[in-house]
């Protein structure tokens, strides 16, 4: 990496990093530290939430299935736009209209404490074994571009991550989300643009869409059944040569 | 409540927001389904 690249990366993770406890300094009361006074905006909660989900691996993992098995795993997302329309409709008013500060307040209220207990145990475990991967992805590729240790990479990542959360509470989260969504998808604009004016002088966009065709990558809604094994034709092969990797 | 939560979305209304998320879905799907159907023809001139 040339001195350009090294003073991008770093300013901008130092910027995100401050700006995100800065904004969460204030913060003086639970209601401010989990719920950031009930003020977040609409957007910034939604861009919140798709930083959330579109994870390292999101970026890096789906485009080398794509690659390997072509885009039949898209359909995994088809029904997240609906979901979280319903969910909006019916479940996000039920939360708002009680004074609550996690989903598991909410339970414990429903249920009683077992239940509470029961799902921020399984909650908890389950994000701790996901984040392993989560921040081991991101850890190979920067490990690769900065030439660090793995594991060093991955404590990097960890720690600074933890830390502006811990400090800033939600505010900061989302304040740190927002702003790395915006690089994601400009970035991701920005390779499409790049993309396109490349392929197109030389393929043509049908031509393009053609080549993608012949060596079976736009797969994305196929109604014929792979095989009877219950398994999506290529998610087997992509998952299996993702997770190796 | 505060201001900010209560500043109207893009459109209007809540209601129509989440019918353009789910115009927006069906169309991409749609395109997808387009692409599949019209040009993934795996093995093709080979």
């Amino acid at each position: 990496m040339s001195w350009i690249d090294w003073t991008v990366f770093l300013g901008f993770l130092a910027y995100v990093v401050i700006d995100g406890v800065r904004r969460g300094r204030g913060t003086k009361t639970l209601e401010g530290y989990f719920v950031g006074g009930r003020t977040i905006t609409w957007w910034a909660a939604g861009l919140s939430i798709m930083a959330t989900q579109a994870s390292a691996i999101t970026v890096i993992g789906t485009t080398g299935q794509g690659f390997e098995s072509g885009m039949e795993f898209v359909q995994i997302y088809f029904g997240l736009a609906f979901a979280m329309v319903l969910l909006s409709i019916f479940f996000v008013p039920m939360y708002r209209a009680q004074p609550i500060l996690t989903a598991y307040e909410f339970l414990e209220r429903r249920f009683g404490p077992l239940t509470r207990l029961l799902a921020s145990l399984i909650f908890l475990v389950s994000r701790c074994l996901a984040f392993g991967v989560v921040l081991y992805a991101p850890g190979v590729v920067l490990s690769a571009l900065l030439g660090f240790d793995v594991v060093a990479t991955v404590i990097f990542i960890g720690v600074l991550t933890t830390l502006y959360t811990m400090f800033g509470g939600v505010k900061a989260v989302i304040a740190t989300d927002v702003k790395q969504m915006v690089v994601i998808i400009g970035g991701l604009g920005l390779v499409l643009v790049l993309l396109l004016i490349r392929v197109i002088p030389e393929l043509g966009f049908v031509g393009g869409l053609e080549v993608l065709g012949v060596t079976g990558k736009l797969n994305a809604v196929e109604f014929e059944a792979a095989s009877w094994d219950f398994v999506p034709k290529g998610v087997g092969e992509a998952g299996q040569s993702f997770w190796n990797d | 409540m505060s201001s900010a939560t209560r500043k109207s979305p893009p459109l209007g209304s809540w209601p129509r927001f989440y019918a353009l998320t789910c115009l927006a879905a069906v169309s991409y799907i749609a395109l997808l389904y387009w692409f599949t159907a019209v040009f993934n023809n795996p093995g093709a001139g080979t």
